[in-house]
């Protein structure tokens, strides 16, 4: 029996489509992708508001929209809600950059020599397997409130992740990348930035993005207990002063910054020298 | 070649195996295998599947050591193989230049490039990444690097196996036409007892595992490719799969 299994001859739009060159699917997907999320989110607001209007959410409990818009513009006009961005952002990117400078090259190490590997992955491991939560006694009796205990703990939480997934990346490196380096004699150090670390860096965009997650959520942590301002700080001060509509403001920008980092390390896999190891390959 | 001239070519060889044999564990992969390659030849390994053909070029590129034997082997051995070793990293050109480093002036190197890439067909992809390139494409640039690498034996695993056929048969038109321009000696590793008959100065039989030498053939004329439908191509390949234990039913 004869199936009909796809039929557009119908349909304009796919054949204008198609002589384009642009599926179908991608262009309703696009679109869905752009109207969706604000959809969704004033639906969400919507109904958020006929709640705390008609009293099902407790108004000591929840704050309104329009109280969190209140507190929004308050949090701008006393300038105190930049000054924190900018001092957790600072705080994220120290603590995120130091953890590649050292994560990095431990990862190689790791990845590349079985002594290194038998030597140091035992304690690696214990420490990798410590919450990063309890080091702050320490953080705060070595390096007191401010900027370093939130850099450390940081540090702390995302250093190891790093290192293991540079670790495994680079002992995943296809022999034959291996070979092409001996066969065309590249030194150490052209192994190292032609062969080792381009081999790796496709995956090692997704390692960003995880360790930009983690780092962004200890910082709002480590501000809390260790901090005089930032986020983190914030959020702990309107919990204090029990404004409930200033923590929810926080809490919406913690979350848009998160989105807005994530995006951007996303990006960098658009980069052509990365575009390779995004390809699904057809075998 | 008859294994009259061997003594010849033992004498002054490029590369030769004298009574190599290979294991893993318990498994014993090659037997007793003794050859030799003079140079500009091309010689083809044709074998069963799984015999140890990608074993023995490795062998012959160094990258594993024999359990029993000596492999000798004067200048540079250069691999091309199957799956592609070009560096996905780096465009087309970049991956040449991996193989011209040696010449620092830059304008020296870009011209180099440019005629090892004019050379194979592939002058305007300089630019172009390995996976922006069809599998024929990528195969000229890997053939491009391994030229410009000025090696003298260039290891062929089963290059052009991931083509398709009418592909496959351009691409020895080309790697003739290229060597005919830059001659090398060539160790053409394949399953296709056709493309070893159209090709080669000579075929070696391997046997099933442990491979040993089953049959040395030289499948005569001299011109290259030998056209498919020719006598010498077609009494060859009978001479070949019935080595192989394949029954010619034609």
């Amino acid at each position: 029996m004869k199936q009909l299994i796809g039929d557009n001859s119908a349909d304009g739009n796919t054949w204008a489509a198609f002589r384009r060159g642009v599926p179908q699917r991608s262009i309703s997907l696009r679109v869905w992708s752009i109207i969706a999320p604000p959809v969704l989110i004033l639906m969400f607001v919507g109904v958020w508001q006929v709640l705390f209007v008609r009293n099902v959410l407790p108004h000591a409990m929840f704050p309104s929209p329009i109280q969190v818009v209140h507190g929004f513009k308050q949090e701008i006009a006393s300038k105190r809600l930049p000054a924190d961005i900018i001092a957790s952002l600072w705080r994220v990117a120290v603590g995120f950059v130091l953890s590649i400078a050292l994560g990095l090259p431990a990862g190689v190490a790791l990845g590349s020599s079985p002594y290194v590997r038998g030597a140091f992955f035992p304690g690696f491991n214990f420490l990798r397997n410590l919450s990063p939560l309890a080091w702050i006694g320490f953080a705060i009796v070595w390096f007191g409130v401010g900027d370093a205990p939130a850099i450390f703990l940081i540090f702390m939480s995302i250093f190891f992740p790093i290192a293991l997934s540079v670790s495994a990346d680079v002992a995943a490196i296809p022999v034959v990348y291996q070979r092409v380096a001996d066969e065309y004699g590249l030194t150490r150090f052209e192994r190292l930035y032609k062969v080792t670390l381009p081999a790796i860096m496709p995956r090692f965009v997704t390692t960003l993005r995880v360790a930009m997650g983690v780092a962004w959520l200890v910082v709002v942590a480590a501000e809390m207990v260790a901090g005089h301002n930032g986020l983190g700080f914030a959020i702990y001060d309107d919990r204090n002063a029990l404004r409930q509509d200033l923590l929810v403001v926080h809490m919406i920008v913690i979350g848009v910054i998160g989105v807005l980092l994530d995006r951007y390390l996303a990006s960098l896999a658009k980069n052509p020298t990365l575009q390779w190891g995004f390809q699904r390959q057809n075998l | 070649m008859n294994m009259s001239n061997t003594a010849e070519f033992l004498a002054n060889p490029v590369l030769s195996l004298v009574d190599v044999c290979q294991s893993y564990g318990n498994t014993n992969v090659i037997e007793n295998l003794t050859f030799s390659i003079r140079k500009h030849e091309f010689l083809a390994i044709v074998g069963p599947s799984g015999c140890g053909k990608s074993t023995l070029l490795r062998l012959m590129a160094g990258h594993e050591r024999p359990v029993f034997g000596r492999v000798f082997r004067t200048g540079k051995v250069l691999t091309i193989t199957q799956h592609g070793g070009l560096l996905p990293w780096m465009t087309a050109g970049e991956n040449v230049e991996l193989a011209l480093r040696s010449i620092r002036d830059r304008r020296e190197r870009d011209a180099a490039r440019s005629q090892m890439l004019e050379l194979v067909g592939m002058a305007g992809s300089a630019n172009t990444y390995p996976h922006e390139l069809s599998g024929g494409m990528r195969q000229r640039i890997e053939l491009a690097r391994a030229l410009a690498g000025s090696s003298e034996v260039l290891l062929m695993d089963e290059p052009f196996s991931a083509l398709d056929y009418l592909t496959r048969l351009q691409m020895r038109t080309e790697l003739v036409r290229i060597l005919s321009e830059q001659p090398r000696t060539i160790v053409f590793v394949t399953h296709d007892v056709e493309e070893a008959a159209q090709l080669a100065d000579r075929v070696i039989v391997l046997s099933t595992r442990p491979a040993t030498l089953k049959l040395e053939l030289v499948p005569g004329e001299d011109i290259r490719p030998r056209p498919l439908t020719g006598e010498s191509v077609t009494s060859s390949v009978k001479k070949l799969l019935r080595a192989l234990g394949m029954e010619d039913r034609s």
